[in-house]
């Protein structure tokens, strides 16, 4: 006699006794679809499958079915909805909002000698010492900004070319420090400077407070130059000098650069990321062009259409790609910050992408003036005439006051991209984030139309991109996009797989 | 054999087109949300008429221009809005479903921090599992109260 057994369909729920928990989707190309639940967690799965999951469609013998169980899509009557499981997950992600405002940008001057056709200031000639931050200001500013209960803080200098005023740095690095010290909060200070004015004076002074440095590189000496002129036409080779010292002075990983894409550089992806590799930089941020500012004034020179920019950044991205396959680590920073929102429990704090905005919330702006603004673009706006997003001034108001300005409570209404149309049933949004600046600038609309906004074409384009590279199957793609999001190399992470 | 697809009439020009949607099928927030995507290329009018809403649909550039120099037909562009239908129904309906337990998420999530003008919806325990006295379930939540 042999044993027979019932099937195993005997004991499994019935099919389509599940219940749905909260979740998106959106089709990455005819034949796959990606589920996002409302923690962010995602499941690249054949086109079809939500209308399958929705219609009760689906059986427990399924191979989907234990993986839409366990990754929090549905639940049965095997199985909770896990409720607070997802609850700490949720708050997880919104980690970056507790302690409010982290990053505090003081412009310490109008002054610069640089007429970057990009820049986002109305810059003022060298001579004209009234755009520096006055003293009573700097104070005002410093106290407001040690008011944030932000246990950990980052004071950013910036202009104009803020070495230009270099006593007014100083004078606020001596009371932001202990300043920090007595509230027992760290403190961090970086200088975003071109470096034209560096000296070995300030390089002691910023090896003795710590202070770090950041700049500006564009690319190749062609692009530099043509981006970035000043008198003598070499910003090129004053930033390259500049970096060598700063690097010599306070060490390698205390010299960031950053670059900006204009028309220019659209056509040399390959060249401005093989002259990061020249000058030994391990990360490169492709960045858009701001829409604020001179930018817009001077359009014609540097504005472009994001669809130009997504060719660029593809393309950039596969260069970089091969660079580390070469074996050299170099990172591209946008990327890693969408791959750890999609890839990890965390959010980032990346100020520039986050639901709700960063606008004010994680970073304000001290004007060399006293104005307060919400962003850097904010009082980019501002330089045009727009004071939308002023939402105080140091002198004047209190830091209650400036919270709960008409401006920023006005702002606060289109911060949060869980509310917005168009966003609140998009797949993305736990990986995106809202910019009611942006829209502002661009559509006269806090609120702004996703079908006709360049941040949202940016975001979809550069998320679907990226599922499909980690999608794609190819390993070597798959380690270097997981090295950057666990911050190892190649070799450790290769070293660590079965193969 | 030749197929109707769906009930479409076009203009002379096919830069325009009405279609006919039955309400039992696809929700009027559904019929809205779809139509929110394309606004960018294409104009819309949505009319409620009984059992059928009427979306006449337009070209936002009918003919060629030096920035938009390829114009797609009215007709090419159905493909995408009967997809788009479809996704915005299926979202419809996964709110609609999820809303109480999306919002019990998000209230135990930051319930904690003391914001909430209000106390949550229900309990700090499960409801479902709570609700469900016969479950087999492996896991049980426990109350914050019972820790």
């Amino acid at each position: 006699m042999t044993r027979s057994f019932s099937p195993i369909t005997d004991f499994a729920p019935s099919k389509g006794r599940y219940r749905l928990l909260p979740f998106r989707f959106h089709r990455l190309n005819r034949q796959t679809e990606i589920l996002v639940n409302e923690c962010g967690e995602s499941l690249v799965v054949p086109l079809g499958t939500a209308e399958k999951v929705v219609r009760r469609k689906l059986c427990p013998v399924d191979d989907l079915y234990p993986t839409l169980k366990a990754k929090h899509f549905i639940y049965d009557d095997y199985s909770s909805a896990l409720l607070d499981v997802l609850a700490s997950k949720y708050r997880t992600k919104f980690e970056f909002i507790n302690g409010s405002t982290k990053l505090h940008i003081f412009v310490v001057t109008l002054r610069c000698d640089h007429s970057c056709h990009y820049c986002q200031v109305s810059r003022q000639t060298v001579s004209k010492g009234e755009f520096d931050m006055p003293q009573d200001v700097a104070s005002a500013a410093v106290n407001m900004m040690l008011q944030s209960p932000s246990p950990h803080i980052t004071l950013e200098l910036q202009g104009g070319e803020p070495l230009l005023a270099f006593d007014t740095i100083k004078y606020i690095v001596s009371i932001a420090k202990p300043g920090a010290a007595r509230l027992g909060k760290e403190l961090d200070i970086v200088i975003t400077s071109n470096l034209a004015f560096l000296t070995d004076d300030i390089l002691d002074y910023c090896k003795t407070e710590r202070i770090k440095l950041s700049t500006s590189l564009d690319g190749p000496e062609f692009i530099h130059n043509a981006n970035r002129p000043r008198p003598g036409g070499d910003s090129y080779r004053v930033a390259l000098e500049g970096i060598k010292l700063a690097r010599r002075a306070l060490g390698a990983d205390q010299v960031a650069a950053l670059m900006t894409t204009t028309q220019l550089s659209l056509q040399h992806p390959n060249e401005i990321i093989d002259e990061y590799v020249r000058q030994s930089f391990h990360t490169i941020f492709l960045r858009p062009i701001s829409p604020y500012g001179f930018a817009i004034k001077s359009g014609h020179r540097t504005g472009y259409q994001m669809d130009a920019f997504l060719d660029f950044y593809r393309a950039g991205l596969d260069h970089i790609l091969d660079v580390n396959r070469k074996g050299y680590n170099l990172v591209e920073i946008y990327t890693k910050i969408l791959l750890h929102k999609i890839l990890t429990p965390d959010g980032t704090g990346y100020v520039d992408l986050q639901s709700p905005s960063g606008a004010g919330l994680n970073v304000l702006v001290y004007n060399y003036d006293g104005d307060v603004y919400a962003t850097d673009e904010s009082r980019m706006l501002a330089e045009m005439g727009d004071y939308t997003f002023r939402l105080g001034n140091v002198r004047t108001h209190s830091r209650a006051q400036i919270f709960t300005s008409p401006a920023f409570v006005n702002l606060l209404q289109a911060a949060c991209n869980q509310s917005l149309a168009g966003c609140s049933d998009c797949a993305f949004q736990p990986f995106c984030g809202a910019d009611p600046v942006y829209h502002h600038a661009t559509q006269r609309d806090m609120f702004g139309h996703r079908a006709r906004s360049g941040f949202c074409k940016r975001n979809m384009r550069v998320i679907e991109h990226l599922i499909s590279l980690l999608h794609s199957g190819d390993s070597d793609t798959q380690d270097i996009l997981w090295a950057w999001v666990t911050d190892r190399n190649l070799a450790e992470i290769r070293a660590s797989l079965p193969r | 054999m030749s197929i109707e697809f769906g009930s479409v009439e076009f203009d002379d020009q096919h830069v325009a087109a009405t279609i006919s949607i039955d309400k039992k099928v696809y929700s009027k927030p559904a019929v809205l949300r779809a139509c929110y995507w394309f606004g960018k290329d294409l104009y819309f009018h949505v009319n409620e008429q009984d059992e059928l809403l009427q979306v006449t649909v337009g070209l936002r550039v009918p003919s060629p221009t030096l920035d938009q120099p390829k114009v797609r037909k009215i007709d090419d562009w159905l493909p995408e809005i009967y997809d788009a239908l479809l996704d915005s129904q299926l979202r419809v309906e996964i709110q609609a479903e999820t809303a109480g337990v999306r919002e019990l998420i998000v209230a135990k999530a930051f319930a904690e921090s003391g914001i909430l003008e209000d106390p949550p919806p229900g309990t700090f325990q499960d409801p479902v599992a709570e609700g469900d006295t016969e479950s087999r379930g492996l896991v049980r939540i426990a109350t914050k109260s019972a820790e």
